[in-house]
């Protein structure tokens, strides 16, 4: 497959995911879609990660960027993804259908959690397993983009919040906004992974 | 940092994806190295000087050097 194909071809993986999840979200929310369907139809929306992930690597390879390391942690991110979504979806299913208590409640934070750690996990070795230094290189001034992103955001809305200008938001926002600093930290570099 | 690996490269008839894998690393690294966007560790310069069968300074062109 050439560059430009397998690009197209990973595109289209991404548009089929974001409208699947986002369109059988709204879906739901507008009380279009009801009942336990509606709800298997959403979680399974997110099997298109699978898909997704496989073309992206397609069109990595395509482009001279791939490694053994680059698709290890392609496979662990994926994994950790999909538990995300269940484990998520469980979590708050458990909290609303019982009344939990202290305890049972820090063991549902923990649970959803427990994903994005694995998560974090998978970046990190990443780092540590890849041989080839320009690829590593670049991984790492990405991360320090992303770093940069967060810190500035979180300082930013934290004295927002401070002054009283900004409403508070939870704090497990912060790896989605990290995960943005990577993506603009591709940008910055012209990658051409973008 | 200035270099003829394209040219080495083009003598040898290789292609980069050809010099990735004899160097062990993505043709990505190789398209950065040629076009001077990354200046390769110096273990990577030795593995290109040894697979080209020439001292460091034939292949790449110290910055103090380059007028």
């Amino acid at each position: 497959m050439t560059d430009v194909a397998s690009s197209k071809s990973s595109g289209w993986w991404v548009a089929a995911f974001l409208i699947g999840t986002f369109g059988t979200g709204a879906l739901k929310a507008a009380d279009i879609l009801t009942g336990p369907v509606s709800t298997v139809l959403f979680l399974a929306s997110f099997l298109l990660i699978i898909p997704m992930v496989r073309a992206n690597q397609r069109a990595m390879a395509a482009r001279g960027i791939t490694s053994s390391a680059m698709t290890r942690y392609s496979r662990r991110f994926m994994v950790a993804s999909l538990a995300y979504v269940a484990l998520l979806f469980a979590s708050l299913w458990i909290a609303r259908a019982t009344d939990p208590g202290l305890a049972l409640r820090v063991i549902l934070a923990m649970v959803a959690a427990l994903p994005v750690m694995f998560m974090i996990r998978a970046m990190a070795l990443l780092l540590k397993e890849e041989q080839d230094e320009y690829l590593r290189s670049r991984l790492v001034s990405q991360s320090l983009v992303a770093t940069g992103f967060l810190l500035t955001v979180a300082t930013l809305y934290g004295f927002l919040n401070t002054f009283d200008v900004a409403p508070r938001v939870d704090a497990w926002a912060a790896f989605p906004l990290w995960a943005i600093g990577l993506g603009i930290g591709r940008l910055v570099q012209g990658d051409p992974a973008c | 940092m200035l270099n003829n690996l394209k040219v080495l490269r083009a003598m040898r008839d290789w292609s980069q994806q050809d010099l990735a894998e004899r160097l062990e690393v993505s043709r990505q690294s190789v398209n950065a190295i040629e076009t001077g966007k990354y200046d390769p560790s110096l273990p990577l310069a030795f593995r290109i000087a040894e697979l080209f069968e020439l001292p460091i300074e034939q292949i790449f062109t110290s910055p103090s050097k380059k007028d």
